[in-house]
């Protein structure tokens, strides 16, 4: 056994168990997580509980069909301002947790103090790790919670595609699995919405390398996500926007293979630009 | 009339300011490029090129009051929104990493706190005033470049592409709800951006402003003057709709408070 | 003249200065004296105008700070790392600076960056300066005003035996054109040799006063 590598793997390890905990047991990502309730908890009020109220409409013969959780909660609610400006901010809610901590370690000479102990590629890697898992965390939990307290207040009704009370028809991505296993559809949406997430993060931790003040690199990704939705918004391309195609309600019908494709393209100039980044010998300010 | 050093602070801000920031007004002139290609393209079933007037009312037209209603989607309008978001980038970090980073010699060169906060207000002010300013450049040569530069807005033009008929609005009332509510709206946000970018942090302001703004929009209510730069939303747009003369009071009011609200805090705020 | 009066100074529940009483008069030399955190830039920084003392008051040529005055009418200062635009070459930065009150030109600017063994022509941007460049550059800063009242924080680190002399040659000048200078410093043998009046800090708290 190579004792040289098994002290990588360790230090490796380490990096990651100590990088993660700074991401997760962090003040910020608290406050991104607290951003992220406040709009979802918002939509409680405004629109979950009146909701309630109208749960018996159905045996009353005042609805067409009962109000049911897959059209009450945050991301079935297309109406309500909320999910609209939850995946308008969404790329700064990621980045706030822990993607300008490469910037600030280097401006204060930190990462002299690691990169002494460590090697660059070993200190990039759980960087990024602990970056990608805080901004996806960050986006999606206030999201899991509101969901959970809708659950809580409203029933389960299967979806009913002839009620067109739910957001999603017959040409929207997994329309089938949303009205047969709606929980597996929202599992699977959650699963888009946190690698997103988790990928404007590292972007933005990206961009850190290139910019001279943190609070810039805390928003290119935003302006990036914003640029792409108003230049598609205005072609026939305007499906592949992501801030149309990461909402579960899927306003312009999202196509599984482009978000695929385009999630691997992301990943692919992150990585390239962070072995860029790794090759680099010089630590200059 | 001014003392060298009132003059000096203001001078410093207004240049290094804006030359700082240039990149983010170059960046935000995207709107503006992005009306200019779309007003080109609709153009085509009209006989007339547009008007200066036509530009500038597509950018602002906004939506109409939002009724929610299930199964209806809720849309911010996209072009609005932009240049609502360069704005809050352009204001967004300026001052507060000025002040982090070598403020200590400048405001004790200012020596005096008010001085510093009110120049930097000033520079919003002016920030907010160049970048409408490199947008109307850009929709002048674009009319120019068109063959034609006319102040008079066309009737079946704005009907039809805007919702808005222009044939009830005087010139004098176009120039002031296409440029000057617009122009005054988003100093009152930018003022307001600047004071919280003090007392949270930049980008914390920044998530509440565009909250804000997105809340705005979607209640038509006077507490929420974030889209009080909408054309469709004002009376000449629709009955009952917001008076030129309310929502200049409430601009009025929200940048007084908001300069003063951010003097008072900067009063005590430690530099360290 | 500068009196500092009962002046006491809370952060985050922590007394950072505590009951600090110092008259200082103008053309002499004031050394600060102490351990790492014991209250020497707080001090200077209250001297500044920079923070709000939670008692007592800095009064300064008679006016008191946060009351008649934000600032100190005429200062200089060395605060911890000089801090300038990072783009900008060492003179232009220093240009900015002055237009603020128009009071000296370009030349004289060039004459100080001399003085402090720097080169006025060079186009290098900040943030390639070395420390010691750096360090030039915010003394030349300080003093290129020639303001009544010069604080300088640690002013000797990272500048080599020539850089101390020519520190030293700045103090004695300032000195006879009557500004209040105060200095902190660790290093009890420099700051023994410069000053005319040291205050040893303890815990934000002046324990000890030699002449």
């Amino acid at each position: 056994m190579n004792l040289k590598l098994l002290k990588l793997d360790n230090k490796m390890n380490q990096m990651i168990r100590i990088e993660l905990k700074r991401a997760f047991c962090n003040v910020r990502f608290l406050y991104s997580i607290l951003v992220g309730l406040l709009i979802a908890g918002s939509q409680i009020f405004t629109w979950v509980i009146p909701a309630m109220e109208k749960a018996d409409y159905y045996l009353l013969g005042k609805g067409e069909y009962p109000v049911s959780v897959f059209n009450t909660w945050i991301g079935a609610s297309g109406h309500t301002y909320q999910l609209t400006l939850y995946f308008i901010i969404l790329p700064v809610i990621s980045c706030l947790p822990f993607s300008d901590s490469c910037f600030i370690e280097r401006e204060s000479g930190y990462q002299a103090h690691i990169l002494t102990r460590v090697n660059r590629n070993a200190y990039l890697f759980s960087k990024s790790i602990a970056v990608y898992l805080s901004g996806g965390c960050a986006v999606v939990l206030p999201l899991v919670v509101n969901l959970y307290v809708t659950m809580m207040a409203i029933p389960s009704v299967l979806p009913e595609a002839s009620s067109r009370t739910f957001p999603i028809f017959e040409h929207s991505m997994w329309s089938g699995i949303f009205y047969t296993h709606p929980y597996v559809y929202l599992g699977g949406y959650f699963v888009i919405i946190f690698s997103y997430a988790g990928l404007f993060s590292l972007f933005g931790m990206i961009s850190s390398f290139y910019v001279r003040n943190r609070f810039v690199s805390l928003v290119i990704p935003f302006i990036v996500y914003t640029l792409v939705n108003f230049v598609l918004g205005y072609t026939e391309y305007y499906k592949y926007s992501p801030e149309l195609f990461l909402r579960p309600d899927q306003p312009a019908g999202a196509v599984f293979s482009s978000i695929v494709m385009f999630y691997i393209f992301g990943l692919l100039i992150c990585m390239i630009l962070l072995v860029r980044e790794g090759k680099k010998y010089d630590l200059y300010v | 009339m001014w003392s060298s050093t009132r003059r000096g602070i203001i001078k410093y801000d207004l240049c290094q300011g804006l030359r700082a920031n240039m990149w983010k007004f170059l960046a935000g002139a995207v709107p503006f490029f992005g009306v200019v290609m779309i007003v080109q393209e609709r153009s085509v079933l009209f006989s007339t090129e547009p008007s200066f007037f036509e530009y500038f009312i597509y950018l602002f037209k906004g939506i109409r009051n939002y009724t929610p209603v299930p199964g209806q989607q809720f849309e911010v309008p996209i072009l609005w929104m932009i240049v609502q978001v360069s704005m809050a980038l352009i204001v967004y970090d300026y001052p507060v990493v000025n002040l982090e980073k070598y403020g200590i010699q400048t405001i004790i060169r200012a020596k005096s706190r008010a001085l510093w906060w009110f120049s930097k207000c000033i520079w919003v002010a002016a920030s907010v005033a160049l970048y409408y300013a490199v947008g109307i450049l850009i929709i002048l040569g674009a009319c120019m470049l068109m063959g034609k530069i006319s102040f008079i807005a066309d009737q079946e033009w704005n009907m039809v592409m805007n919702e808005l008929d222009v044939s009830l609005i005087a010139n004098k009332q176009l120039w002031l709800i296409c440029i000057c509510i617009p122009l005054m709206s988003s100093i009152a946000l930018s003022l307001l951006q600047l004071t919280g970018s003090f007392v949270l942090s930049p980008v914390y302001s920044f998530l509440l402003l565009l909250s804000y703004i997105v809340i705005s929009v979607y209640y038509n209510h006077s507490c929420f003057m974030g889209a009080n730069s909408m054309i469709l939303r004002n009376e000449f747009a629709m009955a009952g709709g917001n008076t030129l003369s309310g929502i200049v009071i409430t601009n009025i009011i929200v940048m007084c408070a908001a300069v003063f609200g951010g003097y008072i805090y900067f009063r005590r705020h430690d530099i360290y | 003249m500068i009196i500092l009066k009962n002046l006491d100074k809370e952060l985050n529940g922590n007394a950072v200065l505590t009951d600090i009483n110092l008259e200082l008069s103008k053309g002499k030399v004031y050394g600060l004296q102490g351990k790492n955190g014991s209250g020497k830039t707080m001090l200077m920084r209250a001297v500044c105008g920079l923070i709000k003392p939670t008692g007592g008051y800095v009064e300064i040529d008679g006016e008191r700070l946060g009351k008649e005055s934000a600032f100190p009418e005429s200062v200089g200062c060395l605060i911890e790392n000089p801090a300038f635009v990072p783009y900008y070459s060492g003179l232009k930065n220093l240009q900015i600076l002055a237009d603020i009150k128009g009071r000296i030109d370009k030349k004289d600017i060039c004459l100080m960056m001399e003085r402090v063994g720097l080169d006025p022509g060079e186009k290098k941007p900040f943030r390639k300066y070395s420390l010691g460049m750096k360090q030039r550059l915010g003394i030349a800063c300080a003093f290129m005003e020639a303001p009544d009242i010069i604080l300088l924080d640690e002013p000797f680190n990272a500048l080599d035996t020539e850089g101390v002399e020519m520190l030293k040659n700045l103090l004695g000048e300032a000195k006879e054109k009557e500004a209040t200078i105060i200095v902190a410093c660790h290093d009890k043998e420099e700051l023994e040799l410069i000053a005319d009046e040291i205050f040893v800090m303890e815990n934000g708290k002046i324990m000890e006063h030699k002449s």
